[in-house]
């Protein structure tokens, strides 16, 4: 049997094509010597071969998807470590109950009516109303709602800007429509959750129901999706259904907060849209160590923080109000 | 404190001379300077189209040494934060193979730092991998996946050479440099890679 390890030099060079015309000559000699040593460089040399395509199936990245979740990152403060400043990066379900947000920053809970329409927002806390159509609305902070005069009587149409829960009353007779930049979103079943900053990517998570999302084709190009679906309409464009695997879109809602398996720069992200908060991560390798926890309750930050600390065996400080450092 | 650099100063350093003697790094000169005009004239779009054009080169070339989809793109979203990171520092680069180059860093990086810290490569489980391997072969795609598997069933070290010569074309004295090996082991390796993967890939080569 052949155990030459020049011979196996020579042979591994030939194969990546990285020989020189003397080694090449040594080589086409010792093959010429016998037949065995033919044998042995052909099943080299066909292995090789053989292995030429094996990673063209390799599965294709989503570059849109991937795109709009690095894209947020960039707003981050340089060095760009935090994994997400923005809120737009969020994910939505739409179901028997609706949440829109779009960017809009106000007064603390204030409802005032401005020549027939009705402008409701939220700032520190967030707010629960009832629509006079008996719909309910679950602001978040720095979010707002208008609806104009006639709402409920002889339409139900509400503008959204930033972050909103619906949980909307059926009326086949009047369909409810959320307006929220771009997008409109016209509720079919009973509830749903829409997201829409100004200038970035809006989303759209249906609970329960059934919703028509539309972009500036307008509801004859809508997307219908039912629960557990999730879609979003980037600025320019027109929606498309994604898969969404956030647990986390209703959270500020339901004070409750659920990590599972999930790498840490997502856990970050969403807490820091819950609490309000920025983290700042300098060692990179961080962030995609892989996650578990549980906060029901309204948990606090300050306990979840430390929960997390000792998991991971990290060290977490608040550096500036409301800004964390993350480190080993 | 700065994240671990998969930019290396050697990598940084590389602006295409070093490989792209290799046909898989010609870059089409356009697409480069088109690249380097935008990043004068606006970063983020620059820094779009960088991602556009070049997040699924990257994303494989990850993939391949890491054979874990979402981790792979975990990894090529941190090698294009490092690149924005140093948007500065561009200027002279020959994007594609940069990229290329970073890519391998980034997953090696990532084999080494997972071995590190105990070895759990949760994206493999061998014994399933293995009784993939033993399945009956009818299809040219599943042919592709079965020498796939084959492949990420390679002692690690054997594996990762294989890849970086058979896959991203780095001759083996670049590998033994990014290895930190001797060109020897290289060779070596490379042998063992193949004999091994003529035994578990028999029935094809018959």
């Amino acid at each position: 049997m052949i155990n030459n390890d020049h011979i196996d030099a020579l042979i591994a060079r030939e194969i990546a094509g990285d020989i020189s015309t003397k080694e090449q000559a040594e080589l086409q000699a010792w093959l010429q010597e016998d037949v065995s040593n033919r044998e042995y460089y052909t099943a080299m040399k066909q292995t090789w071969d053989l292995t030429a395509d094996a990673f063209d199936d390799a599965p294709e990245p989503d570059v849109n998807m991937n795109w709009q979740r690095f894209s947020h990152q960039m707003d981050a403060p340089a060095p760009l470590k935090v994994v997400r400043s923005s809120k737009s990066n969020n994910w939505w379900k739409l179901a028997a109950a609706a949440i829109i947000i779009v960017a809009a920053a106000s007064l603390v809970f204030t409802m005032v009516n401005q020549g027939g329409t009705t402008v409701i927002t939220a700032d520190a806390g967030k707010k629960e109303i009832t629509l006079p159509d008996g719909s309910t609305v679950f602001l978040n902070r720095n979010s707002q709602i208008s609806y104009k005069k006639g709402f409920a009587a002889d339409h139900r149409l509400i503008q959204l800007e930033g972050e909103a829960f619906f949980d909307v009353k059926p009326d086949a007779a009047n369909p409810f429509i959320v307006k929220a930049g771009a997008s409109q979103t016209q509720v079919l079943g009973t509830s749903f959750v829409i997201k829409a900053y100004e200038n970035k990517t809006i989303q759209l998570n249906v609970v329960t129901g059934k919703v028509a999302f539309s972009g500036k084709q307008g509801p004859k190009e809508a997307l219908v999706l039912t629960a557990g679906h999730t879609a979003i309409l980037q600025p320019d464009k027109e929606p498309k259904q994604i898969q969404n695997s956030d647990p986390n879109f209703m959270a500020w809602k339901e004070n409750r907060l659920v990590f599972d398996n999930v790498p840490l720069f997502q856990t970050l992200s969403t807490l820091e849209e819950y609490f309000d908060v920025k983290f700042i991560v300098t060692d990179s390798s961080l962030l995609n160590i892989k996650y578990s926890l549980t906060g029901n309750d309204n948990p606090s930050l300050p306990r979840v923080l430390e929960v997390l600390s000792e998991t991971m065996h990290i060290t977490i400080k608040e550096e500036s109000k409301g800004v964390y450092k993350v480190s080993r | 404190m700065e994240a671990i650099g998969i930019l290396s100063p050697v990598a940084l350093g590389m602006n295409g001379h070093a490989v792209n003697q290799r046909n898989d790094y010609f870059c089409t000169m356009p697409e480069n300077a088109r690249l380097q005009n935008l990043l004068q004239e606006d970063e983020r779009q620059f820094m779009e189209a960088l991602f556009k054009t070049y997040f699924p080169l990257v994303c494989k070339a990850i993939y391949r040494l890491v054979p874990d989809m979402a981790t792979a793109e975990d990894l090529a979203q941190e090698v294009f934060i490092k690149i924005w990171n140093r948007r500065d520092q561009l200027k002279d680069v020959y994007f594609k193979a940069y990229l290329h180059r970073a890519a391998v860093n980034m997953a090696l990086d990532h084999i080494d730092k997972n071995k590190r810290r105990g070895g759990t490569h949760q994206e493999i489980s061998p014994t399933h991998e293995e009784a993939q391997v033993q399945a009956p072969v009818i299809h040219l795609k599943e042919t592709k996946q079965r020498i796939q598997q084959a492949i990420d069933l390679l002692p690690e070290k054997c594996r990762e050479i294989f890849v970086l010569s058979r896959y991203e074309e780095m001759s083996y004295k670049e590998i033994a440099e990014t290895l930190q090996i001797s060109v020897k082991t290289v060779e070596n390796q490379m042998m063992t890679a193949l004999k091994k993967l003529r035994v578990s890939l028999k029935e094809y080569l018959e």
